[in-house]
């Protein structure tokens, strides 16, 4: 935890916090089961940040639930693992453990829950007691998992994760309702660090923030993660926020993930057509304006049976074999990025908008501005 | 997806089969009986035998048409003061809730004075300064009944009512003008129905207790059979000390059993009221069937690999067949 997230080696890089293999998720069980999640892969690095994008419904949320166990009923998860990999704390020299979430026991996951892996979610109102005061959230939380803490010590822990996050300690004798949303979210975010977890699950927890207030907490997640070197997963249906923020971006479309790849190489060159129409709906970061163009049709119903890939009868770009075979998700090139989609089987039948080359962003690196600089063509 | 699902677990089928059974009875129980209920045609205290299946009274009455005549009396009480009592809760509950204030004062007030009323005392006073002819009537005494069964549910209405009054969607129907009585009783009423339901079957219940003790302490006309006045006649004739179980066990029984019945059919209507509860989906048949633990446990979503023999896909070179959405 300690070692620093600059100067990383080659063990490092492959070195991850979570590893999702396979991983499915349905609502309800038999015939009326909703495949939500469907074979899932996906790995969070150390001290990396993984964005997952996606429009509502694509089972973004549902994927982070199902893997911490959190998803309510009648959620089930239907195959799969997920491996969480942790420095043990209570191990007498600093050893790395490996756990099977999904064979987990209750006791194990309380173990986990919070001290190694914590979430921030959407709305900070809901996950704050009404009547507790701030400083009392803090010092439960610490009382509860620290308990060779002193009052004072507790106190003055609550104060330094507050200050980590921008505010003032005497927001600690404040009750929710008396804040605003960006310093709930900033207080959710505190509560988040207050362990020193590995990995931080960010459940659109700038969604109900306006522009400015987003940007301050993103640059502000990014300096403490730099700082702390916790891994994050970090949800949003935003691409342009992500690209700021993630190392890695994974697409997901109704329960796929139809796109991975690096964030600066997937914002300045997607290969999914999916990934493009979510590029083309918000405007560039900078460069010339272009017109918004949304995508088509909505997407399909998870209760009815599909048939080829699911992105078909939206896509721009359909072929005759996308309506029938469901594209596997591949690696495209040596830079490891993977796309679901059979327009790259044939070199002939790439688009020029799937065609474009990714700007040089070193694998793995935060790409601030990289991508600002961009402009992009239209579909067609 | 059919949008309305009765509940289907076993505990709300016998409910529902138990309180049927008793509803049947209260209509065709008095038709149903074998003989007169109060003629003493018979030889007195004779134990249970094919042509007396729960034997005679020391007077030689047929003590099971007596508990079949009695079914009437007892329902017909019992549902007129659950549903008396039930409009009164709502009323006062609702208002007083929704209205705050004085209002609130005052009604909370009258509730709160019936709570601290002990029941059978003031049942007792008020059924004794009714005429015979009101003592056999059920409907009176139904109403009576009610007027110390009320408070009760309108105490939890009121709770329930404050708690929604301030919600968004009853914030924006006052907005946008709406009146308040089709406030109270189209925006606040429905999301009152899982406590409504509870509260008119207990209610229900509390009134048989009521009705069958009033007529055990001898309150109730004699000419009206119900299951009370079998008790009393019982205790009177000894019937506890003799050994005639016969006699005061059947009517206790079918007490007892109809009081299970409400409250098993309480769990059924929750479910079946509430949209939430409805669309959890997984019975309980499914669970067992699936071998996923049989209640959802919040914060330990269930692993049930649905076929562990497929084909696993790897990251890089997946199979294509094998993401087909359902079964």
């Amino acid at each position: 935890m300690d070692s620093a997230t600059t100067n990383l080696t080659v063990d490092e890089l492959n070195d991850t916090v979570l590893e999702i293999e396979d991983f499915c998720v349905d609502y309800g069980w038999g015939e009326t089961a909703v495949r939500a999640v469907n074979n899932v892969n996906l790995s969070v690095r150390r001290s990396r940040v993984l964005g997952v994008a996606g429009e509502s419904g694509s089972g973004k949320s549902t994927l982070v639930y199902a893997v911490t166990r959190l998803l309510r009923s009648p959620g089930v998860i239907s195959g799969g693992s997920a491996r969480l990999t942790y420095d043990d704390p209570t191990a007498s020299d600093v050893k790395r453990r490996t756990v099977d979430l999904m064979a987990a026991s209750g006791s194990e996951l309380r173990a986990i829950r919070w001290s190694q892996v914590s979430i921030v979610l959407q709305s900070a109102l809901n996950a704050l007691n009404p009547v507790l005061r701030i400083g009392h959230e803090f010092d439960e939380l610490l009382k509860t998992h620290r308990k060779d803490l002193k009052k004072e010590q507790r106190h003055a822990r609550a104060v330094e994760l507050l200050g980590l996050v921008g505010l003032n300690e005497d927001r600690l004798s404040r009750f929710p309702h008396e804040l605003s949303g960006g310093q709930r979210q900033r207080i959710m975010i505190a509560l988040a660090l207050a362990l020193d977890p590995q990995l931080v699950i960010m459940d659109e927890p700038t969604t109900a923030l306006d522009v400015v207030t987003q940007r301050e907490i993103v640059n502000e997640l990014a300096q403490l993660r730099a700082r702390f070197g916790f891994s994050m997963i970090f949800i949003t249906h935003d691409l342009s926020l992500l690209v700021e923020l993630a190392d890695d971006i994974a697409v997901m479309y109704s329960g796929n993930v139809v796109e991975w790849a690096p964030a600066g190489d997937l914002y300045s060159a997607p290969r999914h057509p999916y990934t493009l129409g979510l590029l083309n709906s918000s405007p560039p970061l900078s460069g010339e304006r272009h017109e918004l163009v949304g995508i088509a049709g909505a997407p399909p119903d998870l209760s009815q049976p599909l048939s080829g890939c699911s992105f078909h009868n939206r896509c721009p770009f359909v072929l005759e074999r996308c309506s029938r075979d469901v594209p596997p998700l591949r690696i495209l090139d040596s830079s490891g990025r993977k796309a679901a989609c059979w327009l790259h089987d044939d070199p002939t039948t790439v688009p020029v908008a799937l065609r474009r080359v990714a700007l040089a962003t070193s694998p793995g690196e935060p790409a601030p501005g990289a991508p600002m600089t961009l402009a992009r063509e239209e579909i067609r | 997806m059919s949008s309305v699902r009765l509940p289907r677990s076993p505990k709300v089928l016998v409910g529902v089969g138990i309180v049927a059974f008793f509803a049947i009875l209260t209509v065709i129980g008095p038709w149903l009986a074998p003989d007169n209920p109060s003629a003493t045609n018979f030889l007195p205290n004779l134990g249970p035998s094919g042509s007396h299946w729960l034997g005679t009274t020391a007077l030689g009455q047929d003590i099971f048409s007596q508990l079949l005549d009695g079914a009437r009396a007892t329902m017909i009480v019992a549902i007129v003061a659950g549903v008396v009592a039930t409009v009164l809760s709502v009323i006062v509950g609702v208002a007083a809730g929704y209205l705050g204030g004085k209002t609130d004062d005052g009604l909370s007030l009258l509730s709160n004075v019936f709570l601290a009323i002990p029941g059978l005392p003031l049942l007792i006073v008020i059924d004794s300064y009714l005429p015979a002819s009101g003592r056999s009537n059920s409907f009176a005494i139904g109403l009576i009944i009610s007027l110390t069964g009320w408070a009760w549910g309108a105490r939890v209405l009121r709770a329930q009512t404050m708690s929604l009054r301030n919600r968004d969607f009853v914030e924006a129907a006052r907005i946008i003008g709406e009146s308040r009585r089709r406030i109270m009783l189209f925006e606040i009423a429905p999301n009152l129905l899982p406590v409504l339901a509870s509260s008119f079957l207990f209610t229900t219940l509390y009134s048989i207790g009521a009705y069958v003790t009033l007529a055990y302490v001898g309150l109730t006309s004699t000419a009206v059979w119900n299951w009370g006045t079998m008790m009393y006649w019982a205790q009177a004739n000894n019937a506890p000390l003799a050994g005639q179980w016969y006699w005061f066990v059947p009517p206790g029984i079918c007490i007892a059993l109809i009081g299970t019945g409400l409250a098993l059919l309480n769990f059924g209507i929750d479910e079946f009221i509430n949209p939430r509860l409805r669309a959890a989906g997984l019975s309980g048949k499914v669970r067992r069937a699936s071998g996923l633990p049989r209640r959802p446990r919040l914060g330990y979503t269930p692993v049930a690999r649905r076929s562990p023999g497929r084909v696993v896909v790897t990251p890089a070179r997946p199979t294509p067949s094998s993401t087909n959405v359902g079964a």
